[in-house]
């Protein structure tokens, strides 16, 4: 192998390898994924909206989504 | 409610309202009010409050308790606090939009926020805990201070807290306009307009 050949060897695998690694990099786990939590950790967690949870409301109770509205009539 | 100081029916009508969720009733007088919105005297409320069968002499004095105005001012710090000056305002999961928005809008957020969701259940964590983890780091931790963990907020600014606001198109507003484009002459009104192309 020539000189000249292994440098480009050399330099192919430092280049594929930053690519691979950028990828690596960027494929992070989305919001909202990893590991399991502890039932500890749940108990710490809170369940109940206490600054609204006299006001009226509508659905379903608990809910993943909670649309909050204020509003008044002019 | 949050009753705009600007707004000259919303206290009144937020009392009214308020007053008639005492008697189970808040989600009948509040769409009835949307039905009327261009009749909301205080004949008007209390006719609404009759024709929903509604104890009238308790729902006067509910409307004129001092527990009912601080229920509604409790509301307004709240929204004052989070910044939801205008109204009506929405918080989706602690996502803020002001204004009306179109169905799209909120069906894209609503269903970003289930397939949050859906991932942080594979964690176990439990759906009632979903409301507070997602909205955790909404409005720099305001939101999850005074909606989740229901803080006590700063008092409302707006009307029916420390009396009514100016409205902002009575008061004078220096407006730095620069080398803003402009036209016509004279300067004893001046009209300014904040514009952009949709």
């Amino acid at each position: 192998m020539s000189k000249t050949n292994a440098v480009l060897i050399a330099l192919s695998v430092a280049v594929l390898a930053f690519i691979a690694g950028y990828m690596v990099g960027n494929s992070a786990s989305p919001p909202g994924t990893g590991p399991a939590i502890t039932e500890e950790q749940v108990k710490e967690l809170p369940t109940v909206a206490k600054g609204i949870e006299s006001c009226p409301a509508k659905g379903a109770n608990p809910a993943k989504v909670v649309v909050v509205e204020w509003t008044d009539f002019q | 409610m949050n009753p705009l100081s600007f707004h000259d029916k919303a206290m009144p009508t937020a009392l009214a309202v308020t007053a008639a969720g005492k008697q189970g009733k808040f989600w009948e007088y509040y769409h009835t009010l949307f039905e009327n919105n261009q009749a909301l005297t205080d004949p008007d409320l209390k006719k609404y409050a009759a024709d929903l069968g509604l104890n009238v002499e308790q729902w006067e004095k509910d409307r004129a308790s001092d527990d009912v105005k601080k229920t509604v001012e409790a509301q307004q710090a709240i929204a004052m606090a989070l910044g939801a000056t205008g109204t009506p305002a929405f918080f989706v999961n602690g996502q803020t939009f002001s204004g009306a928005k179109p169905f799209e809008e909120f069906k894209v957020a609503i269903d970003a926020q289930l397939a949050k969701g859906e991932r942080l259940a594979a964690r176990n964590v439990p759906v009632e805990a979903l409301h507070a983890v997602l909205s955790g780091a909404a409005q720099e931790g305001k939101y999850r201070a005074y909606v989740i963990d229901g803080k006590t907020p700063p008092k409302a600014q707006a009307a029916g807290a420390d009396g009514p606001e100016e409205p902002l198109a009575k008061r004078s507003v220096e407006i730095p306009v620069g080398d803003s484009p402009r036209k016509g002459e004279g300067d004893k009104v001046v009209l300014t307009e904040f514009s952009d192309f949709q």
